[in-house]
């Protein structure tokens, strides 16, 4: 039994943080279904490969990653005909995940009381950028904005150098909401028979990057103000990025206790930069690894992808037509999480949802169909 | 309002071998810390590594900073006490769904007590000859690579990072099968390594450095979002094409309006130009004034605070996320709460107290 086999999730997500964290709740079991509105879709649909082999727009790679797993729908939620249509969803669904801007959705008038009142079990997760109070709440960022505001970037970065960024291809803090937005979820769907109705979850981005330095918050209430770390980190006497003969980086941790063992190969910690400037990479690697010692070659990501098996087996995955997609950060061993389908062409599943989770009748949605409420996709897109 | 914590009922225990690496032995401590402050009963098993993480700098009177963050609400017990094939049972008789954090030495011995759910949690999915730290696989995982300077050294981001990422996806497993037992379902193994979790997080760049023809990789003073100077500090200078318009208007300089910014990949070439012209303009702001500008014409910007400074920050304190609780050393810690409220109430473990 997969963990969340007989929820069903609304994904109003976009981009990484809200698409991300539904694209779990599919890999746990969830159906979920992905809603897209004719005037608004997820922005990653926009991100266009430079491959010919992916021609077909409405699917580019970024988006195939993070929506692989749903169904899709599309409805317009600023249209009175819409937002009944979302709410009748709503009633015979679970879960609601959003990451719009904060005051989005109130004004499509679809807060959380009224999500409630459709369906008083149901567990609304509002994921933002600073939560849903608070004088900053309507501050817009993106993850790295967040670097800034939570202190995550006031210890990042060389000892003698500005703060820095994860950057736009990291984008750090999109990618940790995922984890910790669909946890949230699986405790609020765990908790489900305990409780005694819906929930609204608030999960601002920021908060999450402060809780992920909290030693730092620690210590900064005793006085230990800290600053920028770089490479180095207790409890290891040297750990740093040192460049090696054929001029790739090496990272190296080397404690303490490691004295001894490098003095034996007529080394020592102090040595230990300018003895790995001599030699090449596989040489070093090769050495340090014998004496114990914790080395590796700071990796791009050619390199990773070429590393496979050696490195890691379950994060990047194919979909079941062969494309490159998101995997999993974790992974069971009795029931495996697996990627059973394909993200979703636009508007792909817009009818048989409305007629089989919404209950309504072909005249019902011939109806949103004629006031352009709701799209469909072209019989031969339509995959799932 | 739910009535009770979500995991109260629940009981994690932290098992690490002595073999246990810090990085594991950090992921298991943040995953157990959600779990308490979510009400579960956590029992905290004495080993090399939980010791270790006491010691390490900087110290609180005399405790390890980041062991009074993790080790909030456990219970510590000796090694010798523990009975791994112990069944807990509550108050009440009824027995406790019981989840066991445990490091791979200590898989075999766990892997016996069926009636249990596991979860493992390594370095490497596979066993490797060479030893790893938390340092060696954000460089395997690629996100050594992607931060900092082109001519200086990969950079890794500040704090534990992937071990806490780890932490994360571990518990989210543990909600997974706690929602799964709590179902009558049986109990399943979990896996976490550190290695996927650092791949799963770099997933977009290793995507388009196989799907695109750009490589990502740091780009320093040249990088699209970057730190640059104001009048009293830093701000992240971080925007899209639909923030380009607003972000001219602030600056004010005519050489923005150079019609071949109005094409990012010319925007991205000439980046180190750009950040350029914005600093000289924002080194008339102050981060104050930067915050208020950005929260009035709704840009992206980023004053870049202090851990000391977001004490006072007036978001967090009407959020009352940073809080000082009582520590395990008599005084007061700051802590940050969990990173979600739940119908606008936060949950704070069964009791407000550090482990015994």
């Amino acid at each position: 039994m997969k963990p969340l086999a007989g929820c069903r999730v609304l994904d109003l997500g976009i981009i990484t943080a809200g698409a991300a964290t539904s694209a779990m709740l599919a890999d746990f079991g969830a159906d979920v279904i992905k809603i897209e509105s004719p005037s608004y879709r997820d922005p990653f649909r926009r991100w266009l490969s430079e491959q010919p082999a992916d021609a077909d727009p409405s699917r580019p790679p970024f988006f195939r990653a993070t929506n692989r797993g749903k169904s899709g729908i599309s409805l317009n939620l600023k249209h009175p005909l819409g937002r009944e249509a979302f709410l009748r969803l709503v009633r015979s669904s679970d879960v609601v995940v959003e990451n719009f801007r904060r005051g989005v959705l109130p004004k499509l008038g679809l807060d959380f009381e009224t999500l409630r009142a459709a369906n008083p079990a149901i567990i609304l997760a509002s994921i933002s950028s600073q939560g849903e109070t608070g004088p900053d709440a309507g501050y817009v960022s993106y993850g790295s904005t967040l670097e800034a505001v939570a202190g995550l970037a006031w210890v990042t970065g060389y000892a003698d150098g500005p703060p820095i960024l994860s950057g736009v291809d990291l984008n750090y803090p999109d990618q940790v909401v995922a984890l910790f937005a669909s946890s949230m979820i699986l405790t609020a769907w765990a908790d489900r028979a305990r409780r005694k109705g819906g929930v609204h979850l608030d999960l601002p981005q920021r908060e999450l990057t402060s809780f992920l330095s909290g030693e730092a918050f620690v210590a900064a209430g005793a006085g230990h103000e800290g600053g920028r770390e770089g490479n180095a980190q207790a409890p290891y006497a040297l750990q740093e990025c040192l460049r090696a003969a054929d001029g790739k980086w090496i990272a190296v941790s080397v404690p303490q206790s490691a004295q001894s063992a490098l003095s034996g190969a007529g080394l020592s910690i102090a040595t230990l930069p300018e003895w790995i400037s001599g030699h090449d990479t596989a040489h070093v690697l090769e050495r340090l690894h014998a004496l114990g010692i914790a080395a590796a070659p700071a990796m791009n990501g050619h390199d990773v992808l070429a590393a496979g098996d050696a490195v890691w087996t379950h994060a990047l995955q194919h979909t079941p037509a062969g494309d490159l997609a998101k995997g999993f950060p974790l992974q069971f061993e009795r029931e495996p999480l697996m990627i059973t389908r394909e993200a979703p062409a636009i508007g792909a599943d817009t009818d048989a949802v409305l007629r089989e989770v919404a209950g309504m009748t072909e005249t019902e949605i011939e109806a949103l169909y004629a006031a352009n409420v709701i799209e469909r996709a072209p019989a031969a897109q339509g995959e799932s | 309002m739910t009535d009770k914590a979500p995991l109260e009922g629940i009981r994690v225990v932290e098992w690490l071998s002595d073999a246990c690496s810090d990085a594991v032995g950090l992921a298991i401590g943040l995953a157990g810390r959600i779990a308490a402050d979510l009400g579960a009963e956590i029992l905290q098993i004495d080993a090399p590594a939980i010791a270790a993480r006491r010691q390490c700098a900087p110290l609180i009177e005399g405790i390890g900073a980041t062991a009074l963050f993790l080790d909030r609400n456990k219970r510590r017990i000796p090694a010798a006490l523990f009975n791994p094939g112990a069944t807990a049972t509550a108050a009440d008789g009824t027995p406790l769904i019981t989840i066991y954090l445990a490091d791979a030495a200590n898989h075999t011995a766990l892997a016996l007590q069926g009636a249990h759910s596991l979860a493992l949690t390594s370095d490497r999915a596979a066993a490797t000859a060479a030893p790893d730290t938390e340092f060696t696989l954000l460089a395997v995982g690629g996100l050594l690579d992607l931060v900092g300077d082109i001519d200086r050294q990969p950079m890794r981001l500040g704090g534990h990072q992937l071990a806490y990422s780890a932490g994360l996806a571990l518990y989210a497993g543990i909600a997974a099968e706690i929602g799964r037992r709590r179902d009558g379902g049986a109990p399943d193994t979990l896996h976490v390594n550190l290695a996927d979790v650092a791949v799963w997080l770099n997933w977009k760049s290793v995507a388009s450095a196989t799907l695109t023809n750009r490589l990502p990789t740091r780009l320093g003073d040249g990088a699209e979002w970057r730190t640059i100077r104001c009048k009293d500090g830093w701000v992240a200078l971080v925007y899209l094409e639909a923030d380009w318009a607003g972000l001219k208007t602030l600056v004010n300089d005519p050489r923005l309006d150079d019609p071949r910014y109005d094409d990012r990949l010319t925007r991205r070439r000439e980046a180190t130009i750009i950040n350029a012209i914005v600093e000289a303009a924002f080194l008339t702001y102050s981060r104050n004034d930067l915050r208020a500008l950005a929260l009035a014409r709704r840009l992206p910007l980023g004053p870049v605070w202090s851990p000391a400074e977001l004490e006072h920050d007036p978001h967090y304190v009407a959020r009352e996320f940073l809080r000082r609780v009582p520590g395990e050393t008599g005084t007061t810690t700051l802590q940050p709460a969990l990173p979600v409220m739940w119908n606008g109430h936060r949950f704070d473990g069964p009791t407000a107290d550090v482990a015994a």
